[in-house]
């Protein structure tokens, strides 16, 4: 079972709670750390090895990335919480995802299971060749043509996310072009002729 | 590395792989204890070159030798055309032709198999389009930079070539061509349905492995002997001739 660090930065006390009662449903979670300001957490995040930081952006934060580059953390997955309904497919240059605190708690919930999944799927690499719901949502809008700008709109996620996705396929499957992605999802019924010659 | 004095029994010992490159310079084998210079006299092959392309295929970090004048750039042209042919007008069509049979024989009614033939075409239409791009516009720029190096004199015209597309950016333009040909091996070997006659699968994977590690050979010395050489004749030239449209 994996055995996931969380944190979760939301300068609203109550919402803040919200975040962290749903991240404890999860039995990969194993801990959780809560603040109210990014500065606050910086300087811990070294310490603490999060998978996982949910993060509620009030200004631009350059310095996030400035501030990380050199240190060893590993890799992040990082969640944009802010609740901006009107722009959300816009993900922010430092996130791999927004996630609206707006949106039903059941779709909440599916979205954060699917990052556990695959922030799962890429601790056993090289074993681990079945592609996850997501992967298999990537590869079904590669076959269709879609480029990555494309999918990440599609998809609600950033394109540096989108291109992850990718390396995780190819590494999956050993198929590195476009064509024969396309080949290997016709083969395998994820989509069919007619999708692609539309 | 290997040198004019290596036995070019030795020379297979150290890399068997090096067997299909000395064939394309028509060596074969039986070569008791010649060395690389005696061979090549014999065959009238020019050593330099010969050694410039048989320590780029075996060493991978190898850097061709400073020395510009030692063969002509018309050699390594004329070996990087003769292997276009090689691929065009042999390689492919057997290829071609085992898809069909391996279709026909081993996957019969099944339906998508022709997929595969679509996606070889693709291919061929991608190697085709490469090929067609360095015989038409990097072959004739190479052999005109050499040309102007060598005369030691250059036109407007030329120096404006020269500034407007340097080899640098050939070489970044020059993408991966057997990229597809690792993802056919891959989709035949996984994820084909399992097919009624093994054995027409076996060969065109034979085939495939072979086609695929040549390519890549070939590719490398386009990169590593070619464009050098170029890079340096253009970074002589223009240090000789840096402000004459001025
Ligand atoms: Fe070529
Ligand atoms: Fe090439």
């Amino acid at each position: 079972m994996a055995d996931f660090t969380a944190v979760v930065i939301e300068r609203s006390y109550v919402i803040r709670k919200g975040w962290t009662q749903i991240l404890r449903s999860f039995d990969e979670i194993r801990n959780i750390y809560e603040f109210a300001e990014i500065e606050e957490c910086l300087p811990l995040l070294p310490k603490y090895h999060p998978d996982l930081v949910l993060y509620h952006s009030t200004r631009i934060h350059q310095e996030i990335g400035s501030y990380l580059s050199g240190k060893e953390i590993g890799k992040i997955f990082w969640v944009d919480i802010s609740p901006e309904e009107h722009k959300k497919e816009d993900v922010p240059e430092w996130a791999d995802l927004s996630l609206s605190p707006l949106l039903p708690r059941e779709k909440i919930r599916q979205t954060l299971e699917q990052i556990m999944h695959d922030l799962g799927g890429e601790t056993d690499q090289g074993t681990h060749t079945e592609l996850s719901h997501r992967e298999i949502t990537v590869l079904k809008l590669i076959s269709r043509g879609l480029t990555n700008k494309e999918i990440a709109d599609k998809m609600f996620i950033s394109p540096h996310t989108v291109i992850t996705h990718r390396k995780n396929i190819t590494r999956k499957l050993g198929i590195k072009t476009v064509a024969g992605l396309t080949v290997y999802a016709i083969l395998n019924k994820l989509v069919s002729l007619e999708e692609i010659d539309s | 590395m290997i040198t004019g004095k290596t036995k070019m029994a030795d020379l297979i010992h150290l890399n068997h792989k090096l067997l299909p490159v000395i064939g394309r310079f028509g060596i074969s084998l039986g070569f008791g204890d010649s060395t690389v210079n005696e061979i090549c006299r014999e065959k009238g092959i020019e050593t330099a070159f010969f050694l410039e392309v048989v320590n780029a295929f075996h060493d991978p970090d190898y850097y061709p030798q400073e020395n510009l004048r030692q063969f002509s750039l018309q050699l390594i042209v004329d070996y990087l055309r003769n292997t276009h042919r090689f691929y065009l007008d042999k390689k492919i069509p057997e290829i071609e032709e085992m898809i069909e049979a391996m279709i026909r024989d081993c996957y019969p009614g099944k339906e998508h198999i022709d997929l595969i033939r679509v996606f070889f075409g693709n291919y061929r239409e991608e190697l085709i389009a490469h090929i067609e791009r360095e015989e038409k516009t990097v072959f004739p720029y190479a052999l005109m930079v050499e040309e102007a190096f060598l005369k030691g004199s250059l036109t407007g015209e030329q120096l404006e070539q020269i500034r407007n597309r340097s080899m640098k950016e050939y070489q970044e333009e020059h993408n991966d061509i057997e990229e597809k040909l690792y993802d056919l091996k891959n989709i035949i070997i996984k994820y084909l349905p399992q097919p009624q006659d093994v054995s027409g699968c076996t060969h065109i994977l034979y085939e495939l492995f072979y086609l695929e590690q040549d390519i890549n050979d070939h590719s490398r010395i386009e990169d590593k002997v070619l464009a050098p050489k170029v890079e340096q004749m253009e970074k002589v030239l223009l240090e000789q001739y840096p402000l004459s449209d001025g």
